[in-house]
């Protein structure tokens, strides 16, 4: 019985609020209109966050999986070098030498491959060879073949359900026959596409037997990805140990003359947020969009609660009648958050929509490959009820306590000096929205000029029309015959060769200069075509450029007589206490290569201007490109790509031909810097337009609750400037008290920010004040459409009152 | 100094077409004190706010000391109205969060006067009104008869030469009624046009002359005293005449 009286009661609540809704449409309408975009939006950047939280962690035995890193130290470096890829020895030690390692995997990565399925030609960018226990130790899903043996015979490969329908159609893929480096290689499984929340990529995996390099245990170079399955997770750190005291016998070496390498250890579910070694900032960016994500959804909060408190200002008549009739506290408390709870709920449903559809877009801004596959349904069900019990209190929950608490006589009189507070409240609220929406817009500003002056400054390398091949299919043989049938090509102007992307040179080296036994200095390093440093417009600041003579030097057999020539940037020099003009025609040696200094080099920014200029050294040598560097006279880039794909078919007809701007790679050295300033842009567009559905709310409601006033002051001689001015001044005070407050925080962190570069602008005061002027002019487009409707009413209607 | 011929005024809501005012005509001398009555909606207030400039005629004309304005635009009409007209309404209307003083500085931060002649133009008014004591006060905080003194106190704070009230009694007692027709009349000893809509006869009384409306209508008017005119011409600036040279 009592439950049934329950039942009517609060359906009763509902149809009431239900029709007060529909009433006050405007209020309905920007309250909704906010929470959707607010609720699409939150719900886009959890995707994103969830995605990242969900990192690695679905194999069954992720908490026991630990990814192993080297790390390498020259008595010169003040921090170790650290790289996620490790020599192909550590894995068998340490399945052989430690017990609570119980399987081991090598992982490691082919660049291009063809791959020849009939007589298709496919170009693999994403192809890997593993270990046989690679299955064993991770978790995919096998759709074909099974996990325990398919990587177990040599030339065995195992594709992914994406990969398989591009090779064989709806065929079965298990047991058919591919060719890959004029190699037979079996298909031995097919798996689900890996999740995008997995750090193990590829697209197909062979067996690590099919390589040449299964065959040796080394400790020199350092290409693998190596993966160990403890016994229990908790054993980590005694494998350490273990792996250290290993490491030290073995290099005790090095370590006598201060040299310093060693096998690091990680949980791989820490690997991709947590890991330096990563793809780096993860954990920031899943700080700056949970920030976002909430602030915005407040924002959309402020917004309902604020809307709705003004315009309960016109039904404290309606609350006073309740409250005389006898409705308790409680019941009209019930009443608000009613009205919030289907406001929020309707928000939630379109919202969901709205990210739904938003989802893919999103996801191209954002550079992640996100999906709804990022949710499982128990985490979406669990957010969207939080979502909504949220949402219901923090935007009802406020409206709902002050309107209740008005005394019924007061209330009935429609007219209440305590209300003031609330105002100030709504007030201070709207402070808060501006500010956040200021302080992205100045974010967006600053960011948008540090990417301007990264695109703009002159980094003492020129990359235009600079464009770069691919050379790792390349022997250092044919570079030659490239060359110069690329130098026919009459909009070429120069060719040349490089190990590395100029803009991004990682080689770690060491060089000792003079005769005597001088320490050594840790220098980056380069080996280069003759002609680099002229095709690049590096400028050399002593000495003279390479010639024919220095190419012949170091091609001579065997590699003890060669007599190399180096190059060395000002920074080098100068660590090294020489100066431009001593450097010249000392020896110097750079490991192992004999040779002298032939010329200083200005400084140049050869990584990403993150990073300081340091030591750099380069020199002729033809072992090995990976970058093949295009000079063209300009003109019509197209044009220039075609002549080259038919060059490099007529040389290579069955490798495609792999090509970036050199413009291009220099910009994408920012990629993470770019999609924050997309999304910061996205967001402050989004935050103000909800922060502007608040206030074009409020100044309806504060024109038509001043009307009279505004009536009076017409009559007694305002002019309509005067009226206009008056009613948009008391909110524009607002969004300047909001600058105010927007400028410091915006000022910390994006000094923050900016620390993160060694190149970068200087902060830009103006770009604050350009804000601020965005902001307030805005907010004026806002509310000068009411003041000025207000205040061109004719006084004579808002006065007939009597 | 007011001369209307023909004046007309409707209004359309939807389907109905109302004839508020129906070619009315007359005129008004300055230094008069002019009572107007009729039963409710014959066109009153409607009357009263093309007199003070507020809205448009339909028709007819109007002349506000012998310049026709009833073509005025909005600005002219505000310019006009802010230097030559005050006006008193049956419910006070002054603003609620202003003070008293505040609310009677207005027309004057209007007209563009100094702050410290505003003050003292204030308090000499709101003395006047014998106010003074609740200038720091807010309008709720006053008994009714005090509310209309400080809007008449506003209405002639700015030396108008044209007063028109609204039924300034309709919301007050008889004695506080009294009170505000004192002032009023004392006003117009002093040389102040006024222009009273009312109900009662006994304000009515006050007034010169009676003009008597019916459906937008004049249909009679009642001589109470003997009124000279001494037409002088209206200027911008303020300046009162004095109680001798109207009489
Ligand atoms: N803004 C308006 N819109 C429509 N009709 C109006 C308006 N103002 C007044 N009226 C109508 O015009 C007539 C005259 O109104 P009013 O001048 O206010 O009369 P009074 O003041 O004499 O009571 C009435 O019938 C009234 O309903
Ligand atoms: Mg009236």
């Amino acid at each position: 019985m009592r439950s049934l009286e329950h039942n009517i009661m609060i359906r009763n609540y509902f149809k009431i609020a239900y029709r007060n809704l529909l009433r006050n449409k405007l209020t309905t309408g920007l309250s909704l209109f906010g929470l959707i975009l607010g609720v699409a939006c939150f719900l886009l950047l959890a995707t994103y966050i969830l995605n990242e939280l969900r990192y690695d962690t679905f194999h069954d035995k992720a908490d026991r999986i630990v990814f192993a890193n080297f790390n390498y130290q020259s008595p010169s470096d003040i921090t170790a070098e650290r790289s996620q890829v490790t020599p192909t020895a550590v894995v068998p030690v340490a399945k052989r030498e430690f017990s609570e390692v119980e399987e081991g995997a090598r992982f490691y990565r082919f660049n291009n491959r063809e791959v020849l399925v009939g007589n298709q030609n496919f170009n693999e960018k994403n192809m890997a060879i593993a270990d046989a226990s690679f299955f064993n130790i991770f978790s995919f899903n096998f759709l074909e073949g099974n996990p325990e043996d398919a990587l177990k015979q040599p030339n065995h490969l195992v594709l992914t359900k994406t990969t398989a329908q591009k090779y064989f159609g709806n065929r079965k893929a298990l047991g058919q026959l591919v060719e890959i480096d004029n190699k037979s290689w079996k298909i031995s499984g097919v798996i689900d596409d890996i999740p995008t929340y997995s750090t193990l990529q590829f697209d197909l995996i062979g067996a690590y037997g099919s390589s040449e390099r299964s065959k040796t245990e080394t400790w020199n170079s350092a290409n693998d990805w190596s993966f160990l399955l403890l016994h229990k997770a908790s054993q980590m750190e005694a494998v350490q140990k273990k792996l250290n005291q290993y490491t030290n016998y073995l290099f005790s070496d090095d370590y006598a003359s201060g040299y310093k390498m060693w096998i690091g250890l990680e949980p791989i579910t820490r690997v991709h947020l947590h890991s330096e070694i990563s793809s780096g900032n993860a954990l920031t960016y899943i700080y700056i969009f949970s920030g976002i994500a909430i602030l915005l959804l407040l924002i959309a909060c402020i917004n309902f609660a604020n809307l709705m408190t003004a315009k309960a200002s016109e039904r404290l008549k309606e609350i006073g009648i309740r409250k005389t009739l006898g409705a308790a506290r409680v019941n009209l408390i019930f009443q608000f958050l009613a009205e919030s709870a289907i406001i929020t709920g309707l928000s939630i449903i379109l919202g969901v929509l709205l990210a739904f559809l938003l989802l893919p877009a999103f996801g191209n801004v954002a550079n992640a490959e996100i999906g709804t596959q990022s949710w499982n349904l128990t985490y979406f069900v669990g957010l969207i009820i939080t979502l909504f019990v949220l949402v219901t209190s923090v935007a009802g929950a406020w409206p709902a306590l002050v309107l209740s608490k008005f005394k019924p006589v007061l209330a009935l009189k429609g007219k209440n000096l305590s209300f003031g507070s609330t105002a100030l409240l709504r007030k201070s609220l709207v402070v808060f929205q501006f500010t956040i929406s200021i302080a992205f817009i100045m974010a967006t500003l600053v960011t948008k000029k540090q990417l301007y002056f990264i695109q703009h400054t002159d980094t003492g390398l020129n990359r235009n029309n600079v464009i770069m091949l691919d050379a790792s299919n390349v022997t250092s043989g044919e570079l030659a015959t490239v060359q110069s049938e690329l130098r026919k090509n009459e909009t070429i102007s120069s060719v040349t060769a490089a190990y590395d992307a100029p803009v991004n040179v990682q080689g770690g080296y060491t060089i000792s200069v003079g005769t005597g036994l001088e320490d050594d200095m840790s220098i980056t390093a380069v080996p280069v075509d003759k002609d680099f440093v002229s095709t690049l417009g590096i400028k050399i600041l002593a000495g003279t450029d390479f010639t024919l003579s220095d190419e012949k030097l170091v091609k001579i057999e065997p590699n003890e007589n060669r007599q190399y020539a180096f190059m060395l940037n000002e920074k080098a020099v100068e660590n090294l206490g020489l100066t431009a003009e001593t450097a010249i025609g000392q020896p110097a040696n750079i490991n192992g290569r004999q040779g002298f200094i032939k010329a200083v080099l200005q400084d140049f920014n050869f990584t990403s201007l993150h990073e300081k200029i340091s030591p750099i050294a380069i020199f002729v040598e033809y072992d090995y490109f990976g970058e093949i560097l295009v000079k063209t006279a300009g003109g019509n880039p197209t044009l220039t790509i075609s002549e080259i794909e038919k060059t490099w078919q007529s040389l290579y007809p069955d490798k495609t031909l792999n090509y970036t701007f050199l413009d291009d790679a220099y910009a994408a050295l920012y990629k993470s810097e770019k999609r924050t300033a997309t999304i910061l842009n996205i967001f402050s567009a989004i935050t103000i337009m909800v922060s502007c559905l608040g206030l074009f709310g409020l100044s309806v409601f504060t024109a038509m609750q001043r009307q009279k006033e505004i009536g009076i002051r017409k009559v007694l001689g305002a002019s309509i400037t005067q009226v206009t001015a008056m009613l948009t001044s008391d909110f524009l005070r607002l969004v300047v008290i909001a600058i105010i407050i927007a400028a410091p925080l915006a000022w910390y962190f994006m000094t923050g920010w900016l620390q993160g570069f060694a190149f970068k602008i200087r902060m830009p005061y103006d770009l604050f004040l350009l804000a601020g002027a965005i902001g307030l002019l805005i907010a004026f487009l806002t509310v000068s459409f009411q003041a000025i409707k207000a205040a061109i009413a004719n006084p004579v209607k808002s006065l007939r009152t009597e | 100094m007011i001369k209307i011929t023909d004046l007309e005024k409707y209004y359309a809501t939807e389907e109905v077409r109302t004839i508020a005012l129906n070619k009315l005509s007359f005129s008004v001398k300055t230094g008069e004190f002019v009572a107007v009555m009729g039963p409710s909606g014959c066109g009153k207030s409607t009357l009263l706010n093309i007199l003070g400039l507020l809205d448009d005629p339909d028709g007819g004309s109007f002349m506000f000391n012998d310049i026709e304005v009833s073509g005025f635009n909005e600005r002219k009409r505000a310019e006009l109205r802010k230097h030559n007209i005050g006006f008193v309404f049956q419910s006070f209307n002054l603003i609620d969060e202003l003070t008293v003083f505040e609310n009677v500085e207005l027309p004057l931060i209007y007209t563009g006067v100094k702050s410290a002649e505003r003050k003292e133009r204030v308090d000499a008014v709101l003395e006047k009104m014998q106010i003074m004591h609740r200038r720091k006060h807010f309008p709720q905080q006053l008994s009714g008869g005090q509310q209309q003194r400080v809007a008449v106190a506003r209405a002639v704070v700015n030396n108008p030469k044209l007063i028109l009230a609204d039924e300034p009694t309709g919301n007050l007692d008889s004695s506080n009624g009294n009170e505000v027709m004192g002032l009023l009349t004392e006003l117009n000893e002093a040389g102040t046009t006024i222009i009273m809509v009312t109900h009662s006869e006994h304000d009515a009384k006050y007034s010169h002359r009676i003009i008597r409306m019916l459906d937008g209508q004049k249909v009679t008017e009642n001589i109470l005293a003997d009124f000279k005119s001494s037409e002088r011409p209206l200027t911008t600036e303020g300046g009162t005449l004095t109680p001798a040279e109207v009489k």
